[in-house]
């Protein structure tokens, strides 16, 4: 049942929930069926028993009895039968076979086999499970070697799991002296000897503690500043009452040192501890991180849980070879039936002994509660057995105290106020009503600044008696108990102690519930059953077993459930027993505080108190309509039932890990954003060792940072503390699960700029990684991370081994450069890269990681070894522009895939790219033996690759009279090669015919025939580009020109220019530049396009150099209209330096060589075959020759400028043109359609053989005209002039009208790539 | 000038575009009828331009032609646009016809010279009137066409284009090469005019029909 989303209002009519208040209807429905039906199957069955009191079955799949014959069982039996499984109810999921789907999803429920039931039928009383369980844990996670737990790595899952401790050991009751020593480690053992004299040990003692239990503290900041929060405002009041006191106690140790600062303990020469090297280590530090979890231990406390909750599953997977502890408990039982083995035993009288089959069915489920008294206390007093008795704390702090020095930017006053202001803890009430006495009567004591901020992690009973609580400061804890003794942390001994504790419970049962290092709830039905021992028999054996064992004290409370073992224990405090029988709940709930209840909290608490409700009892009374009225329906529920104790959870014997972090909030003190940036990144580092200890990856990385209150004080009272501060959080989620530090450490420092944080008011950070997976497995992972490349490309894999083996064999040289330290999950073999099958894993990773933003590096370099690593990069990653970034893995890898995204997208060749996308200069710059391998890679697929091009394309250019780099050539793709040949076939073509045609006219010059290729083929490729998608060059526009020009580099061609549209013009100007006249390209050899497409001072440069290429050639100035592809010539013409004003013509000039020189019209003409022009040849005589006859220009009319006025002739249709402007195209003057007529029919009714400068003038109006966007006309006129030439009947008119027309269509296949129509 | 300073506050680029993007539409329509990409049928007369034209009621091609021509218009008023292109196809997208519009932004956008629009509304009849004689110019479609439009442009206009759509679900992709190319294609100039509001151009590309 997938969870229904909460609608709002009630009128679905089920509460306002939905689909889930159906459900849960539902279900009630069916356990009131079942409760109904249950007296009509015992009268049918005619047998009841209570076997199964207390089991809830589910039932999975096919069994044997079948379902309906389970469920009637149960309702004869006193089961309970759920329809549909819950988490918490359900105790048993019955099944005879399960998928590993389903195993997966009920993993913390006992999977049992149906004749379970049958048996414990027929035996009459409920057996053990275990030997009917359909599988073992043995799937579960891997086993976790407590020898293996150091120092240095350590896994925090929830840090809200340390004031667990902290409660635990917090419960008032004495604690029982214990005799043995132990040494510590790290740690100087206190002189026996009497207090005073142990300045030295003092010293050490203090120091080495100071730091840990700061940083642990900060670790599990949550705790520590719930704790921190009810110490200061005691200490804060309590100062001046209790100072003297203490000034008097701290004769104890020296009188001098005693008012010693803290800090000044810690970098005293003194200090031999190993935390003292580095006292004050700086965030700044490099080093920061490692030592600080180097050097703080307490955190582990926290971790500890997680750790034996891995030990109870590894224990569980082993299954139960037999339970020496249950034959232990046998034993004692025949030995000793009767006795009790403890006087503290609290036991109600009327709980009778039973037989074994009749005890079990009374006693239905039983839950042990058990709990190490005062954990620290007892496993510290074992190496100062002088100390018991007495009142005990375990602290780092010496107990003396130290005058406040105040700090640059600190503000005792204000976090005191700010401490005041929260609310009173439970444990601080008291405190605060003595507190405002003393701040009646000792105002403003000097003695005010008396403080220490160093905690009591745990003290004795005999300490509790006095009014000292676990968390206080060791200042007010003092005043409170002047005879408070200290002891250092002996980390070692709580985990030797804590380890033996479970070792002990884990040889009874294995349905442990780790909750901390020193507290579990153990599930003792199956033992009380098999063993036949009573509640209290069990737990007398265990505590005197663990006791002999650890000496220590333990404290075990035994009840139905969960909630009320746990209240039981309360009761059985200090090293007690205490068990509860199902039928004293009720009494022995009532008088507990709702505090003890779980989910109640300060706030739930103090909520309760506004309706009167201070214990179970008071809140039994209440309604459980009321209370779901109150705190919603569910929290209601939860009240109602808890508070009569009933809880039906169950043992979570297995937990599955949701986060993994590391957290610092001690010392952090940063200047610089660079400092913040190491540290995280250091801090990452710290995140994969734990993540790789675990065997996890995490995808979502969520930073933690502790900033300053913006009023607080820079520095606060506590020494490097994080003070008073702000929590935020903020978190980022990755493509891809990883433990890479680099890439988490990345991750998070962006999350952390992007909060804007002034690094100086950073006073704690932390990375969590969530959304866990297996490291190992790809395959938990898979589900998610599947990419599509998976199912494509699974075929081409010999050519990927291929390519992979290639790259390997040259891959040895980069090896130092690519490895990324640290990381050693799954390192593979060169072999084992070489299949397959690894391969496409491989390729799957490769391209999902292409996908996927910013997480590039960290799958390659988790999943493979150094070498391995680069392979499947050099192979997968299509563009091989970006290998350079294999130079610099470490700093440029996660933006890879950013840069890779778009042209990995479309790649068909899955290892290498095809050679036309491969950029030459790119190619070139690289170090050679990256380059001779992918050329070894090309050449080995018979690909040409020519990364040389581009080093030799001026060369090429100078050199080859062809003008096109074959080579270039070839790289490009067949259809556009096929183009640029044809360009050039074109091109040459004409070059020919002009030569033919202008031999006579025109000396041809040393340059013309020199062909610096580059503009030829840019030109082309500008051409074709623009022709083949749909892109136009406009000119003037160099932009567009870039866009274009890159877009064919990246897309299809090799071309040239590494860098492709700057470097375009920057090599054209440089050629202009350094030698005009030699390396001009023959001007019909400018494709126009290209030339518009440059900027308007490229152009201007260009053209002066033609013209001082060809000064000496009169040239008419020609009109530029910068918006429209233009001839080239006509633009070069205007820089000729003679400002010829297009007006020219206006004057009619033209007119009378015309009608007047018949003459020259006749020597001129020539065969119709040598007529054939190149559009641009015959422009550019035609302004020559136009020149020539217009001696009457006008100064006065100079060009136009570049955004001049437009020339449109206006067709006679369109009216709305203006008459009044001058620069229209024109045909000697004539603008209008008709007057351009009447011009023709003139023309060829006086001309019986056209002249040949008429013609081209023609030729040159309609080009005009064709450039002006005036095709209409263009093809009214010649289809007019044809007819007139038809008209005409002479063969002279006629090839001119041809030759006319073949000019038009060779612009108007330049312009528009097709001809006209003319019919 | 006096006059001018009365239009000062037109965009006229802007109010080119409008007309330019009404003037398409009247256009599009015109030729969908004229070439009998559908059915006669679907057509209705309306008058625009004071002249009668053909308008398709067919709601889907209306609203293609509507939501092509208000994507586009932005680019319009920007000069942007270089040609419009109705492209009739056959049913494998090879393009028989390609009715390309041109638009340039005049070098002076003015309306002083015409301020009631006049001239410019008898060029757009002109133009009109043109589109309804072009069935003569050109050959007779196959049975089966259908169109579609393209749009020259810059990239960086196209860009703009897929930044900020203005009609939802009505994305421009890039034309792919096939239903440009048109081996032999002639051109047909229809009609041109010039003013200072409006540049245009129309001209009819036409594939070789027979060879297919």
């Amino acid at each position: 049942m997938s969870r229904p989303r909460r609608r709002r209002g009630s009128e679905d009519g089920w509460g306002g929930e939905g689909m889930r208040g159906y459900m849960a209807a539902k279900k009630r429905k069916l356990d009131e069926q079942f409760e109904t039906d249950a007296p009509n199957q015992v009268q049918k069955e005619g047998t009841r028993s209570n076997i199964f009191n207390g089991v809830v079955i589910y039932v999975n799949g096919w069994t044997d009895p079948p379902a309906d014959e389970l469920r009637r069982l149960m309702q004869v039996h006193g089961g309970r039968y759920d329809v549909y499984p819950s988490r918490s109810h359900t105790t048993h999921v019955i099944a005879s076979n399960l998928p590993d789907r389903k195993i997966k999803d009920i993993k913390d429920k006992k999977v049992v086999q149906p004749q379970w039931i049958t048996d414990s039928i027929k035996a009459g009383c409920l057996l053990s499970h275990v030997p009917y369980m359909l599988y073992r844990r043995d799937h579960a996670q891997g086993s976790l070697n407590f020898r293996s737990l150091t120092r240095t790595s350590t896994t925090v899952i929830n840090d809200d799991e340390a004031s667990m401790d902290e409660d635990s050991d917090g419960d008032p009751d004495g604690v029982r002296p214990i005799d043995g020593v132990r040494p510590t480690d790290g740690v100087r053992p206190i002189p026996t000897g009497s207090p005073g004299n142990s300045l030295h040990g003092d010293d050490s003692l203090l120091t080495s503690v100071t730091s840990s239990d700061d940083n642990a503290s900060l670790t599990h900041n949550k705790s520590s500043f719930k704790r921190s929060e009810k110490e200061a405002s005691s200490s804060f009041h309590g100062d001046d009452t209790h100072a003297p006191s203490n000034y008097g106690n701290s004769t104890r140790g020296d009188g001098t040192s005693s008012l010693t600062s803290q800090a000044q303990n810690l970098s005293k020469p003194v200090v031999t501890s190993p935390s003292g090297k580095k006292p004050m280590g700086s965030s700044k530090d490099a080093n920061f991180v490692a030592e600080f979890y180097d050097n703080s231990r307490l955190h582990h406390l926290s971790t500890w849980r997680t750790d034996f909750q891995a030990y109870v599953n590894v224990l569980q997977g082993k299954g139960d070879n037999g339970f020496p502890g249950r034959q232990r408990l046998c034993d004692h039982l025949q030995s000793r039936p009767e006795a009790t083995t403890d006087d503290n035993i609290i036991s109600f009288p009327e709980t009778d002994r039973f037989t074994p089959e009749s005890k079990t069915q009374q006693l239905g489920k039983v839950v042990m509660h058990l709990d190490m008294d005062c954990f620290f206390v007892s496993v510290g007093l074992r190496n100062h057995p002088e100390l018991r008795g007495k009142p005990v704390a375990v602290t780092h702090s010496k107990g003396k105290g130290h005058e406040q020095r105040i700090r640059p930017g600190m503000d005792p006053g204000y976090e005191r106020a700010y401490w005041e202001k929260r609310p009173p803890h439970r444990h601080s009430v008291k405190h605060v009503t003595d507190n405002t006495e003393d701040n009646a009567t000792g105002g403003n004591h000097p003695r005010d600044t008396y403080m220490s901020f160093s905690e009591i992690a745990s003290c004795s009973y005999e300490a509790r008696k006095a009014g000292v609580k676990n968390g206080m400061f060791m200042g007010p804890a003092l005043k409170l108990c002047p005879d408070l003794k200290t002891i250092p942390y002996d980390f070692e001994g709580y985990k030797e102690v804590a380890q033996q504790m479970y070792d002990i419970l884990a040889s009874y049962t294995h349905e442990i519930e780790a909750v901390s290092c020193d507290e579990a709830f153990v599930d003792v039905t199956d033992i009380l059953t098999d063993t036949g021992a009573t509640p209290d028999d069990l737990a007398s054996v265990l505590r005197q077993e663990i006791f002999e064992k650890t000496h220590c004290p333990a404290s075990v409370g035994l009840a139905s459930s969960i909630l009320l073992a746990r209240m039981a224990t309360k009761k059985a405090k200090p090293n007690g027993q205490f068990y509860l029988p199902p039928e004293d709940v009720l009494d022995f709930v009532s008088p507990q505080m709702v505090r003890e209840l779980p989910g109640v909290g300060r706030s739930l608490e103090s909520r309760l108190k506004v309706i009167g409700v201070a214990t179970c009892g008071d809140l039994q009374k209440v309604p459980l309509p009321t209370l779901q009225k109150e705190f919603g329906p569910k929290t209601g529920q939860a009240l109602h039932r808890s508070c009569r104790g009933q809880d039906d959870r169950q043992l979570k014997v297995e937990r599955e890990r949701k986060s993994v972090s590391a957290e610092i909030n001690y010392g952090i003190r940063f200047t610089k954003d660079t400092e913040a940036e190491t540290f995280m990144y250091n801090l990452a580092e710290e995140v994969q060792r734990r993540l790789q200890k675990a065997g996890l990856k995490g995808k979502t990385v969520t930073v933690k940072v502790m900033a300053r209150k913006a009023d607080a004080p820079v520095e606060p009272s506590k020494f490097m503390g994080h003070g008073i501060c702000d929590s935020l959080s903020k978190s980022s989620t990755l493509g891809l699960a990883t433990d890479d530090p680099k890439v988490i450490g990345k991750e998070a420092w962006n999350v952390l700029s992007q909060m804007k944080l002034p690094p100086s008011d950073l006073r704690g950070l932390g990375i969590q990684m969530t959304r866990l997976v297996s490291a190992s497995g790809a395959s938990s992972s898979s589900a998610s991370n599947k990419s599509i490349m998976d199912f494509v490309k699974a075929k081409p894999a010999t050519t990927m081994q291929q390519s992979i083996t290639n790259n390997v064999v040259h891959s040895s040289g980069n090896i130092p450069e690519t490895e990324v330290g640290g990381s050693v999950v799954n390192k593979k073999t060169m072999l084992d890269f070489l299949k397959p099958s690894t391969i496409t894993e491989h390729i799957r990773k490769e391209t999902s990681l292409d996908g996927t933003l910013g997480t590039s590096d960290i799958d390659v370099s988790e999943t493979q070894g150094s070498t391995a690593k680069k392979t499947p990069k050099r192979g997968g990653l299509p563009p091989l522009p970006n290998l350079p970034t294999f130079k610099t893995p470490k700093a440029g890898v996660p933006v890879l895939g950013r840069i890779n995204e778009g042209a990995s997208s479309s790649h068909e060749d899955l290892y290498l790219p095809s050679p036309s996308q491969v950029d030459p200069s790119v190619l070139a710059a690289l170090p050679t033996d990256i380059r001779q391998q992918i050329e070894q890679t090309y050449a080995s697929r018979n690909l040409p690759l020519r990364y040389d091009a581009e080093e030799d394309t001026e060369a090429c250019n100078n050199e080859k009279p062809t003008g096109i780099d074959q080579s270039f050539l070839d790289a490009l793709p067949p259809d556009l090669r096929k183009e640029i040949e044809e360009e050039q076939l074109q091109k040459v073509a004409s070059e020919i015919t002009m030569s033919n045609r202008t031999k006579g006219k025109e000396p041809s010059k040393p340059g013309s025939h020199q062909l610096p290729t580059y503009n030829d083929v840019a030109a082309a490729v500008c051409t074709t580009e623009d022709r083949g998608h749909s892109l136009l060059v406009h000119a003037n526009d160099g932009r567009d020109c870039n866009s274009l020009v890159d877009r064919e580099t990246h897309n299809m061609l090799q071309s040239p220019e590494p860098v492709a549209g700057p470097s375009h013009e920057g090599r054209t100007k440089k050629r202009s530049d350094s030698g005009p006249i030699v390396a001009l390209p023959d001007l019909n050899k400018i494709d126009p396009t290209c030339l518009d497409a440059l900027p308007p001072e490229l152009q201007q440069e260009l053209k002066r150099a033609y013209a001082q290429q060809q000064k000496q050639q009169p040239v008419q100035q020609q009109q530029q209209r910068p918006n429209q592809p233009q001839d080239a010539l006509k633009l070069l013409g205007q820089s000729k330096g003679r400002p010829s004003p297009p007006k020219a013509k206006r004057k009619y000039t033209r007119r009378k060589p015309l009608n007047n020189s018949p003459s020259k019209r006749k020597g001129t003409a020539a065969s119709p075959g040598k007529k054939r022009l190149s559009p641009q040849k015959l422009t550019w005589n035609q302004t020559r020759d136009n020149v020539a006859t217009t001696s009457t220009t006008e100064p006065a009319e100079t060009p136009v400028a570049p955004a001049g006025e437009p020339a449109p002739v206006e067709a006679a249709v369109s009216t709305c043109d203006t008459p009044e402007q001058v620069q229209q195209v024109n045909l000697c003057g004539r603008v209008e359609l008709t007057e351009v007529k009447d011009l023709l029919k003139e023309w060829t009714h006086t001309c019986p053989v056209p002249e040949e400068e008429d013609v081209e003038q023609f030729v040159q109006y309609l080009h005009q005209l064709i450039l002006d966007r005036n095709l209409e006309t263009v093809d009214l006129l010649i289809k007019y002039i044809k007819r007139l030439s038809n008209e005409l009947k002479t063969s002279a008119w006629g090839s001119a009208v041809e030759e006319i027309i073949n000019s038009v269509q060779g612009v108007m296949e330049q312009l528009y790539g097709s001809k006209l129509k003319v019919t | 000038m006096a006059s001018s300073s009365i239009h000062q506050d037109i965009n006229v680029a802007q109010i080119a575009a409008d007309i330019v993007c009404e003037f398409l539409e009247v256009a599009f329509h015109q030729i969908l009828y004229i070439r009998q990409v559908y059915p006669a049928g679907i057509f209705q007369r309306r008058k625009k331009y004071n002249i009668p034209v053909q308008m398709s009621c067919h709601p889907d091609v209306t609203r293609y032609l509507q939501d092509t021509l208000q994507t586009i218009r932005p680019l319009v008023g920007r000069g942007e646009v270089d040609k419009v292109v109705l492209n009739v196809t056959d049913r494998q997208a090879r393009p028989l016809e390609r009715f390309v519009f041109e638009v340039t932004p005049p070098v002076q956008p003015s309306v002083n010279d015409d301020s009631y629009l006049l001239r410019l509304e008898q060029a757009l009849r002109a133009f009109v009137l043109k589109i309804n004689v072009c069935d003569s110019m050109l050959d007779t479609l196959p049975q089966d066409v259908t169109f579609s439009v393209h749009v020259y442009t810059q990239d960086s206009a196209a860009a703009s284009l897929e930044q900020q759509q203005l009609v939802q679900n009505f994305p421009w992709v890039e034309a792919d090469s096939d239903s440009l190319k048109m081996p032999n294609a002639r051109i047909i100039p229809l009609k041109t005019m010039t003013s200072n509001v409006i540049k245009m151009q129309l001209y009819v590309e036409e594939g070789d029909k027979t060879g297919r």
